[in-house]
């Protein structure tokens, strides 16, 4: 059972998380035509990284959905960034 | 063999008898005793018949290295199999048994199976019973095999208690180093767990009994015990650190009685230092598994800690510097006392029923017990499961500690440190973070280790019965990666996780294929270091705790009403009112409702708040369905799409206001749903003008549904124009009832007239009260799931997830508009237009109707006359009391262009025949709903 | 279609109350009123309630007070009326929560104790939110005193928490279990 860093709440159990996706893929803009390769490539393509690799979490308790740097192996996280603005 | 029970010595409390039976025979022991040793004081020679040979075995451990000394054990709780006989506390009125064995140990009917041994070597299983079928022989095979047996009169309430806690730092071991280092760190003032698995600490001090730091061994444990408590340390001992898991967790199994489950901690520890200690190495030699043969760590052992001598005549079959002091130690005691040097040539025992002989080239000596040691192995499973790696040491002939994973640093004989006064150093060096470096070590031994090509059977695993001919025979065979010796000997897999063996199997595996032993490997460790009850791991999650149901706020109004309850998509709901059978009740209340009306219970609808200034689009960008010309009053279905275009779920949306809206999602969704929004909401949209509250829980909704639905609601005395004019369907009214806020909405799942009524969870008592009063001279009552479940079906409509699956698209139950004329971006847009979803032989809602007077059976799959395909199945099929006939819904390849075809179905042998027809059998054109 | 009444308790009644000793100290589970709940969510909602804002490890007043809960989202524990809906002037989403909820009063010496049957959290680690799972259900875990601390579980899972908590008192100490209405 790993502990994982919620941007929010600070270091939580793993069961509090869900993972969402890899980061780094954009929802195709579809009022314009959209290639099927692009489109299954937007829905189905993981790059599975060994080693040091980008996901998109969502702490399920305070529902906040972020960014965590881990490694795959070592299963070490190697830190989080948040996707909100925070207050100024 | 002939144990004996000294008249002093030992940590056992003489003063306190136990009785006990093994294999029927009545026996004493005393507090402190383990089942094994009280069993060598009593002079028990065989424990127990191996796995595959039922050969006689005897004990040959001392604490959890025992590969053989294993029963199934009743108490006066119940009874427990597979109990470990070293580690196990004897307990008053214990009846222990011996297990693969029948009648007892001594006398073994399938003792014959040893003639055929010859048959019965590695992969023998795979090998002869292949044909014609393994499942053939698998029975009797099963039968022959295996450990104990469950008994009918298990231990009750076995459940264990499970703890979550952290500490600075975690000492695995309360032998010496280990309760240094934990004196030494917790007088630094971190917080230091120490867990033993003895009752007792002190580990390996009483074997030889030597004076530590000047004390006794006990009193030296006293005060160590004594310091740690005084700084703040905890103790736990009968605690087994049985595995560690990511990010420095470590599983500890803490013991009190057998027949009580142990209590889980699941300790989560900064730093940890492995004190856990080394065990003997066994020597390989003929026979070396007759009853009698030991390691020479247990042999000390039960002299030290339980005053038991193991045999009168003690043959010491060591290659190592221990082997002298040892032998005079048990010399004090009372034995014969010969040694043999196993690096000086081959040793072979003789005996039947227990060893009677140990011999060396010409030298024979007559022994009742052979104390056997080819050095010391450290235990480095938790090593090993953190990530830590080994070196093989040529001087030690053994694997030690090489780099360290994060977090833990081995100490003691398990850092191979087997001299006290270093380990004692070492120990409160590394607990106080000081460096330290090992000194030469005064333990010095003659490698050996198992030489193939020997005459005689050799065992190397004695809990599975392999032998050093099986490694020969799986290296002939090309078995020589160490993972598949290890599944086709089955070497290392018995419940003691080859703890002796593994050593021995790689060296005899190295040896045939003339490699070194670290180029051959070694398996993988994994925990549990030591067996543990499953239940452990499941705790109190059992029973109702296991998948515990969602509850209504009306559960006791219902189970009053005489509800039969039910579990409907995660709640706990009224499946059927009244003491009769479920069928006849769902038959009577569905016809209630069409000619009368019924009242449901409708809470666990979804009731999902969406707001703020970007909240219409937000909400038609999530649906399929276009939403955002959705007028306050009014409420539209739609569906929730995945991205693929498969529906996620459908519901009613109501629009309260220009910035307000709820998602009524479907009961078994609201949860999902929730979840769905949210991660679209941050992702892709502007988090701080859009808000989700999940509101579900804090609403009960009531349901009136039949013609009389408007003369029960008018009871409530609404300030509402409940007309059809004034009220058509789908729009709904806010009001307030008898103080608190009522939301009441034209929406129907039957096709009749419909009330959905919601109102605080804490007034749906008096609103589900006052609608039966009302209702009960109209014979309008309570109806459940089950009735609702036909009227829908009646109509046509769906069940998301029963009616549809991970395929169905809305153009394939006809909501086609959304696809081809929604001029907004929405989820799933693109996913409708895939190659998949234009397909034309996509499967489609329809409607069954069976012919004959039974319903077809739900999963029913519609076949082709020639070769049987698939091309669609029956998802919902019942009795209609409304239309007198079957009725049902499938999803069938290009259904609505087979509108008339007769078909014929497939289920579990039978099959039926049905003709397609629309999927609404009840009131076609609706003008029911509006009335 | 089963009848399965009989494999589920029926829902515990309000008065009920738990005791029973953690590792050898005292703990009591009680159900626990609160008059009025409400869920606030707006961006700069952390900053502008006026309600003392209540995260983890602290201690909850006896007054009006706010649960910390999301980065945008409180919940109000008996505080002043609001009107549920989108308030346009201070940009804040409003929903009575009042019967949403099912609170745990846990108090005693073995209370913290109990909470560790169900999950890890402890006073040296604290956090910006009351949210977590506890006994594998979603709560709001806080600290009404020293050695007291609320639980809040959503309504429909009140007799679901009710079950975990009193099975796991019962297993942490065999004897001295007592459960009465
Ligand atoms: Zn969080």
């Amino acid at each position: 059972m790993q502990v994982l860093p919620c941007p929010f709440c600070g270091p939580r159990s793993e069961g509090e998380f869900h993972f969402a996706a890899e980061t780094g893929k954009t929802r195709p803009d579809t009022t314009r035509d959209v290639s099927a390769e692009k489109w299954a490539a937007y829905l189905f393509d993981q790059t599975n990284e060994k080693g040091v690799t980008r996901e998109i979490w969502i702490h399920l308790p305070c529902a906040e959905v972020f960014v965590m740097s881990r490694d795959s192996v070592t299963m070490d996280v190697l830190g989080t960034e948040t996707l909100r603005k925070l207050p100024t | 063999m002939s144990g004996t029970r000294l008249s002093s010595g030992g940590l056992i409390d003489r003063a306190r008898r136990i009785d006990f039976n093994f294999d029927g025979r009545s026996m004493h022991g005393f507090g402190g005793d383990t089942l094994a040793s009280a069993l060598l004081a009593n002079g028990t020679g065989i424990v127990g018949r191996s796995f595959k040979y039922h050969r006689p075995r005897g004990v040959w451990g001392g604490w959890f290295d025992e590969p053989n000394a294993i029963f199934s054990v009743r108490t006066p709780k119940g009874s427990l199999p597979n109990v470990l006989g070293t580690t196990t506390a004897l307990a008053p009125g214990m009846d222990i048994r011996s297990v693969n064995a029948w009648p007892n140990a001594g006398f073994d009917v399938k003792g014959g199976l040893d003639l055929f041994s010859p048959w019965l070597k590695a992969g023998f299983y795979y090998k002869t019973f292949m044909k014609p079928d393994w499942h053939l022989f698998e029975p009797m095979i099963r039968r022959m095999a295996g450990l104990g047996t469950l008994e009918p009169d298990m231990v009750e309430g076995y459940t264990a208690d499970q703890v979550h806690a952290q500490c600075d730092l975690l000492v695995v071991g309360g032998g010496a180093a280990g309760l240094a280092a934990a004196e030494a760190a917790a007088r630094q003032g971190k917080t230091v767990w120490l867990v033993e698995d003895h009752d007792t600490l002190g580990g390996g001090l009483y074997r030889m009994g030597d004076r530590i730091e000047g004390l006794q061994p006990t009193d030296w444990v006293a005060a160590r015990k004594a310091a740690i408590e005084d700084a703040g340390g905890r103790i736990l001992t009968h605690t087994t650190a049985f595995g560690v898991f990511d990010h420095r967790l470590y599983g500890l199994a803490r013991q009190s009685a057998v027949d009580v489950a142990p209590t889980l901690y699941r300790l989560r520890a900064k730093e940890c230092l492995l004190a856990s200690g080394a065990i003997d190495r066994p020597v390989t030699f003929g026979n070396n598994d007759l009853p009698g043969i030991m390691s020479l760590e247990a042999g000390l052992e039960y002299l030290g800690r339980y005053g038991v001598r193991v045999g009168n005549a003690i043959a010491i079959a060591a290659n190592h510097a221990q082997a002298a002091s040892a032998a005079a130690r048990l010399s004090e005691a009372g034995a014969k006392v010969s040694l043999f040097d196993p690096a000086k040539g081959d040793l072979a025992a003789s005996g039947r029923r227990g060893v009677k002989a140990l011999r060396q080239g010409k030298r024979a000596e007559a022994v009742d017990c052979v104390l056997a040691s080819a050095g010391w192995t450290p235990v480095l499973h938790l090593w090993r499961h953190a990530g830590g790696k080994l070196r093989w040491d040529e001087a030690l002939a053994t694997f030690l500690p090489a780099e360290a994973p994060a977090g833990m640093r081995a100490i003691g004989a398990a850092n191979g440190t087997f001299d006290l006064d270093q380990a004692l150093a070492e120990a409160r060096a590394f607990a106080m973070g000081e460096p330290y470096s090992q000194a030469t070590t005064r333990f010095t031994l003659t490698p050996t280790l198992p030489k193939p090509g020997a005459k005689g059977r050799q065992w190397i695993d004695f809990q599975h019965d392999v032998t050093l001919k099986d490694i020969e025979l799986a290296e002939r065979e090309n078995y020589v990666s160490v993972e598949h010796l290890k599944r086709y000997t089955t070497l290392s897999m018995a419940s003691d996780q080859g703890k002796t063996s593994n050593i021995p199997g790689l060296a005899a595996m190295a040896a045939l294929t003339g490699k070194t032993i670290p180029e051959v490997g070694t398996t993988t460790f994994r925990p549990p270091f030591v067996p543990v009850p499953l239940a452990l791991y499941h705790g109190h999650h059992g029973g109702q705790n296991f998948r515990p149901l969602k509850r209504l706020a009306l559960e006791n109004v219902h189970r009053s009403s005489g509800a039969a309850l039910g579990e409907y998509g995660g709640w706990l709901r009224p499946a059927w009112y009244g003491d009769r059978p479920g069928p006849e009740a769902a038959q009577s209340e569905a016809r209630m409702v069409r000619d009368a009306g019924g009242i449901l219970d409708a809470s666990p609808l979804g009731k999902i708040e969406v707001m703020g200034p970007d909240a219409e689009a937000f909400v038609n960008f999530v649906y399929y369905n276009t939403m955002k010309t959705l007028k306050p009053g009014f409420l539209r279905y739609g569906f929730l799409l995945t991205e693929r275009g498969v529906i996620f779920d459908d519901g009613v949306v109501f629009r309260m206001g220009p910035n307000r809206f709820v998602i009524s999602s479907s009961s078994s969704h609201a949860e999902g749903v929730t979840g769905m929004l949210e991660s679209w909401r941050q992702d892709g949209n502007d988090p701080d003008r859009i808000f989700v509250h999940d509101t579900t829980n804090h609403w009960s909704t009531v349901t009136v549904t039949g013609p009389k639905a408007r003369d029960v609601t008018r009871s409530l005395g609404l300030d509402v124009d409940l007309s059809a004019d004034a009220f058509p369907h789908m729009t709904f009214r806010e009001t307030v009832w008898r103080d608190v806020a009522l939301r009441i909405a034209r929406v129907s799942f039957t096709g009749e007239v419909s009330f959905e009524i919601s109102v605080p969870a804490s007034s749906a008592k008096a609103l589900w009260t006052a609608l039966a009063d009302a209702g009960r001279p109209l014979g309008v009552r309570p109806m459940g799931i089950e009735a609702l479940s036909i009227l829908r079906a009646e109509k046509g409509f769906i069940i998301i997830g029963k009616d549809t699956d991970g395929e169905t698209m809305p153009h394939d139950l006809g909501f086609t508009l959304p696809r081809t004329k929604k001029p907004t971006t929405f989820v799933g847009d693109r996913g409708l237009h895939t190659d998949a979803a234009n397909d034309p032989d996509r499967r489609q809602l329809v409607g069954l109707s069976a012919i004959g007077d039974t319903p077809l059976p739900t999963g029913a799959h519609l076949i082709d006359g020639t070769d049987r395909r698939s091309f669609g199945i029956v998802t919902s099929s019942y009795m209609s009391p409304n239309v007198n006939r079957p009725i049902a819904l499938g999803l069938v390849e290009r259904g609505t262009q087979r509108m008339g075809e007769t078909v014929t179905l497939f289920h579990l042998g039978q099959t039926y025949q049905a003709t397609l027809t629309s999927p609404v059998a009840f009131d076609r054109e609706g003008a029911r709903i509006h009335a | 279609m089963r009848d399965d009444t009989h494999k589920w308790d029926a829902p515990f009644p309000a008065s009920s109350v738990l005791t029973g000793e953690v590792d050898g100290k005292a703990c009591r589970v009680s159900s626990a009123n609160m008059h009025r709940l409400t869920l606030i969510s707006g961006s700069g909602v952390q900053t502008s309630s006026e309600l003392p804002l209540i995260g983890w490890p602290e201690i909850a007043p006896d007054g009006p007070f706010a649960l910390s809960l999301r980065r945008d989202r409180i919940l109000e524990v008996n505080g002043p009326a609001r009107t549920d809906g989108w308030d346009e002037l201070k940009s804040l989403a409003i929903s009575d929560m009042t019967d949403g909820y099912h609170a745990f009063s846990v108090d005693g010496p073995g209370a913290l104790g109990l909470l560790h049957r169900g999950a890890d959290v402890f006073a040296e680690t604290p956090s910006a939110s009351v949210a977590r799972l506890i006994f594998g259900l979603p709560a709001l875990v806080y600290r009404t005193g020293e050695t007291a601390f609320s639980l809040v579980f959503t309504r429909a899972q009140a007799v679901a928490a009710y079950s975990a908590l009193s099975t796991a008192l019962r297993h942490c100490a065999p004897v001295r279990f007592k459960e009465r209405p």
